[in-house]
C-alpha cells in the first residue's frame, strides 16, 4: 500500500475551540479521506517549533465532527516511495479549505503533544497495528486535524500515514 | 521460575508469563524541550519520553504514566487495551466494540448500497 507524508511548514497556529469551524492557514492541517471506502491509518506526527519566544502550544490530533467542505490545500502531501503506484484515490491534506474548514469534535481527542515551540519538537510513533484510523467520507471518522487548543505557536511538521 | 524483567517470567519450559498486565511492544512519544530557552512550567520535563498504546475501541493514544499504580484496563473481549474512558463505558454495560469492526461495518454497508434509484430505465 501506499505510504505519504503529510507535510506543512512555517505555519501559525490560532486557539481553536472544539466544534468550530477552522480558519483558513491557522492550523497545520487537516487529512480527510473523501471516499466512502477509503481508508488511511496514521502512524507518525512530528512536530517541531519555530518560534523566536516562549510560546506554549497544545495541539491536538482529534477527530473531526464536521468534516471540511471543498478542496484542501496548502501542504504537501507526497508519497515517501516515489515509485510506488498512487491508489485511485488519495486523502486530501491542508490548512486551507476552499469553501468551510474542518471543526474539532469535543469528545474525540486522539492525541495531544504540547511543547514550547520556541524549539521544542514532538514526535509520536504508533506501534505496527496501532494506527490511528480514518475512514469513509462523513463526519466523524473521515477527517483528522491537528490544530491547537491554546497557544499560538508557529511550526512545520509531518504526519506520515498509509492509504489501505 | 525465573524473574526476566518487571512482570515478565519465563517458566521451567522456557515459556514467557508476562504477570503485570501491562502492554507490551508499544507506541512511543517524544517532547523535547532541551533548546527552549525559557522556563518551563512546574513538573514539566525537558525531555519526555513515553510508551503509547493505541485505545482499540475509541483509538485514543494513551501515554503510559510510569508512576500509574492503578489497574490498566484490557477488554476480555478484544484481548486489548482501552482507555480509561472506554473502560468507563463498559462497567456501566456497553460492549466491545473495536475501531475495526466499526469499519468493517461501515465498508460492508457500503458494499451492499443499493443504488439512490433501484429502478433501470433503457
Amino acid at each position: 500500500m501506499a505510504r505519504y507524508s503529510a507535510t506543512w511548514s512555517a505555519v501559525t497556529a490560532a486557539a481553536l475551540a472544539d466544534t468550530v469551524a477552522a480558519t483558513n492557514a491557522t492550523y497545520p492541517g487537516s487529512l480527510r479521506s473523501g471516499g466512502a471506502t477509503l481508508q488511511f491509518k496514521i502512524n507518525e506526527v512530528y512536530i517541531g517549533g519555530e518560534d523566536t519566544a516562549s510560546t506554549p502550544t497544545q495541539m491536538i490530533l482529534a477527530r473531526a465532527s464536521t468534516i471540511s467542505v471543498g478542496a484542501l490545500s496548502v501542504g504537501n502531501n507526497a508519497l515517501t516511495d516515489f515509485n510506488s503506484t498512487a491508489p485511485g484515490t488519495v486523502p486530501s491534506w491542508g490548512n486551507t479549505a476552499a469553501t468551510s474548514g474542518a471543526q474539532r469534535s469535543a469528545t474525540l481527542y486522539l492525541l495531544q503533544p504540547s511543547l514550547n515551540t520556541f524549539g521544542g519538537i514532538a514526535r509520536w510513533q504508533a506501534r505496527y497495528g496501532e494506527e490511528i484510523t480514518g475512514f469513509g467520507n462523513t463526519a466523524s471518522g473521515a477527517e483528522v486535524l491537528l490544530s491547537s487548543k491554546a497557544g499560538a505557536g508557529k511550526t512545520s511538521g509531518h504526519i506520515l500515514y498509509e492509504v489501505v | 521460575m525465573v524473574c526476566c524483567r518487571g512482570g515478565e517470567l519465563l517458566n521451567g519450559a522456557g515459556v514467557l508469563i508476562i504477570a503485570d498486565g501491562l502492554p507490551r511492544g508499544l507506541g512511543h512519544l517524544e517532547i523535547d524541550q532541551r533548546n527552549v530557552a525559557a522556563e518551563l512550567p512546574p513538573g514539566t520535563p525537558r525531555h519526555l519520553e513515553a510508551d503509547t498504546y493505541t485505545c482499540s475501541h475509541c483509538q485514543f493514544v494513551v501515554v503510559m504514566h510510569p508512576l500509574r499504580v492503578r489497574e490498566r484496563y484490557k477488554c476480555k473481549g478484544c484481548n486489548h487495551h482501552i482507555c480509561d474512558g472506554c473502560a468507563a463505558k463498559m462497567f456501566e454495560g456497553a460492549q466491545c466494540k473495536t475501531m475495526t469492526q466499526v469499519i468493517d461495518e461501515h465498508l460492508e454497508r457500503e458494499a451492499r448500497q443499493i443504488p439512490d434509484s433501484p429502478i433501470l430505465l433503457p
